[in-house]
């Protein structure tokens, strides 16, 4: 494998997202003398601070494995009317803000959808994370809804100083999203889902991107402004979804040249695995020899940085990539060398 | 003699072979099918209780499932003739507007590993055609999966329209990524599965509960 002589791979930091979950037992959380749980972080000021969870942040019964939603804790937190609270929630997204930023992401993503069911609370939520993040760090926000109007409020609220924020996806069943950049003047990334179906290969993820890449153009939004999300599903259940994905990109770097970036959220491919880490920084050194130039991911995890060192003739290496490409369907080779401790 | 504790461990290990051959043996012998699928819903019951210790992962509880499925497949002729019903039958699908598939289908595995008879309506599932369904099939469970917040919120239609229906022996089992009890119970659902694992016992406790 060569690397591609493209720019630096585009980091989309997808950590500042209200699914992400910590468990109780987990070192993230700590009991406070109260007995409730709390999430620790240090402040601009280098200060310890504790982030007391609310408890609709709180999911499962009481004990280790309770989850904890750290990222709607503190925008929970934030939002509310403790002004100790609201200033914790605002200090603790931040702080992730920042360690992300020197981790080397070039976009912050902000997800808050799950925050609450109604439209109006995410809107409202959108708004919030947008001014209590924006001005931590130097680094660009890409806006992620499945709703435009989410995006809409966060865009109204963004003053860019680091630039226009990236809008986190238009879809061939979300077209009001691309309207939405082309008015804007926003980067888009352009999700290859299609409009009634998932796409079954790597042919059709190649089809709903170019669908969009055409709509797109029409509506003047040029191909450097566009990031091609081809699709990535955890090989745990289909071993064959590496490959759609690498193939599609391929394909898409070989049809449209270098100026138009592909990416994709590259940690889902490891979904229901142990070694995470391992196979999402295998799969991401897989996807930029493919040609992708971006990627969704936790840099704080997988520095692509490290990434581009790593040593492609190790063996974890290589029963990481026979995984992530179908040669050791259902990861039977991998599992069992993840239990005899042969992975790193 | 068919050895059905080996039948057993043949699921749990994902050994599609060896759980056929050994039920073909049973079948031949002319053992009781209820005490041959006993064994096998032993094995699924062991790897959903591995899978949630994180014992195991996705890939070998699919695997497991696969073996259970093409040795339920060499039983299925004798359980028919002996007129021989799984007690329960589910109606299953992802809501409206959400073409996820990967949760659901593997809620639909666990339940038929756990002998519950599995109609899958697909992705996309309108609240009207998980009620035809469920009468048309006479299911005594509904699951509804989602993974976007935007779709989630349309499970209410579906339990609103189950229960318009009069289909008051139908318990509603929801699950999902975005998903919690506090949203379940909000909505009325009747059970909350947070993995396809705890979706077996989330399905029997609202059963009993009913």
């Amino acid at each position: 494998m060569t690397r591609m002589p493209r720019g630096p791979f585009i980091v989309i930091g997808e950590n500042i997202h209200a699914t992400r979950v910590v468990l109780r037992g987990g070192q993230r959380v700590v009991t406070l003398p109260d007995g409730r749980p709390a999430l620790p972080f240090t402040d601009e000021a280098d200060v310890e601070r504790l982030l007391p969870v609310p408890d609709a942040a709180l999911d499962g019964l009481e004990g280790p494995k309770q989850k904890v939603k750290h990222v709607k804790a503190a925008v929970l937190a934030g939002m509310g009317s403790d002004i100790d609270a609201v200033e914790l929630g605002r200090g603790y997204v931040r702080a992730m803000a920042r360690r992300q930023a020197a981790a080397g992401a070039h976009f912050l993503d902000l997800n808050v959808d799950e925050v609450t069911t109604d439209v109006e609370g995410r809107i409202a939520a959108m708004r919030w994370i947008v001014g209590a993040v924006e001005d931590a760090t130097d680094v660009a926000l890409a806006l992620d809804s499945s709703s435009a109007g989410v995006l809409r409020a966060g865009l109204a609220t963004a003053s860019r100083r680091a630039g226009a924020p990236l809008l986190n996806s238009a879809a061939l069943d979300r077209m009001d999203v691309l309207d939405l950049a082309a008015a804007e003047g926003c980067a888009v990334v352009l999700s290859a889902t299609g409009a009634g179906s998932m796409p079954a290969n790597s042919d059709e993820r190649v089809a709903n991107a170019r669908a969009l890449i055409d709509a797109a153009t029409t509506r003047g939004v040029g191909l450097g402004s566009l990031h091609v999300d081809s699709l990535v599903l955890p090989v745990a259940v289909d071993p064959e979804v590496g490959g759609y994905f690498l193939d599609a990109v391929r394909a898409l770097r070989a049809a449209f040249g270098a100026e138009l970036h592909l990416t994709g959220g590259l940690s889902n491919v490891s979904y229901g695995l142990p070694a995470r880490k391992l196979l999402n920084d295998v799969f991401i050194d897989l996807a930029i020899a493919a040609g992708a130039d971006s990627g969704i991911i936790d840099p704080l995890a997988n520095d692509p940085r490290r990434i581009a060192g790593l040593d492609r003739g190790a063996r974890p290496y290589q029963l990481a990539a026979d995984l992530l490409t179908g040669a050791d369907p259902y990861g039977g080779e991998f599992l069992r060398a993840f239990r005899a401790g042969e992975l790193g | 003699m068919a050895d059905l504790a080996a039948l057993t461990a043949a699921i749990e290990a994902g050994d599609r072979a060896t759980a056929v051959r050994i039920t073909r043996e049973a079948v031949e012998e002319g053992l009781d099918p209820r005490t041959v699928l006993g064994a096998m819903t032993v094995a699924m019951e062991v790897i959903g209780a591995k899978f949630q210790c994180q014992e195991i992962y996705v890939p070998e509880m699919l695997i497991s499932a696969r073996a259970m499925k093409e040795a339920t497949a060499v039983l299925e002729p004798v359980l028919v003739k002996a007129g021989i019903r799984p007690e329960h039958t589910a109606v299953l699908g992802t809501i409206k507007g959400d073409l996820h598939d990967i949760g659901k289908n593997l809620v639909g595995m666990m339940w038929k590993g756990a002998n519950i008879e599995v109609i899958d309506l697909g992705t996309n599932v309108t609240p009207e055609r998980f009620v035809e369904a469920a009468k048309e099939h006479g299911a005594t469970i509904v699951g509804i999966s989602a993974l976007l917040t935007t779709t989630m919120v349309g499970m209410k239609d579906v339990v609103t329209a189950i229960r318009a229906a009069n289909l008051a022996d139908v318990k509603v089992i929801v699950g999902g990524a975005p998903l919690t009890q506090d949203f379940a119970d909000m909505i009325g659902a009747d059970g909350y599965a947070s993995d396809a694992a705890s979706a077996v016992e989330a399905a029997r406790k609202a059963i009993r509960g009913g």
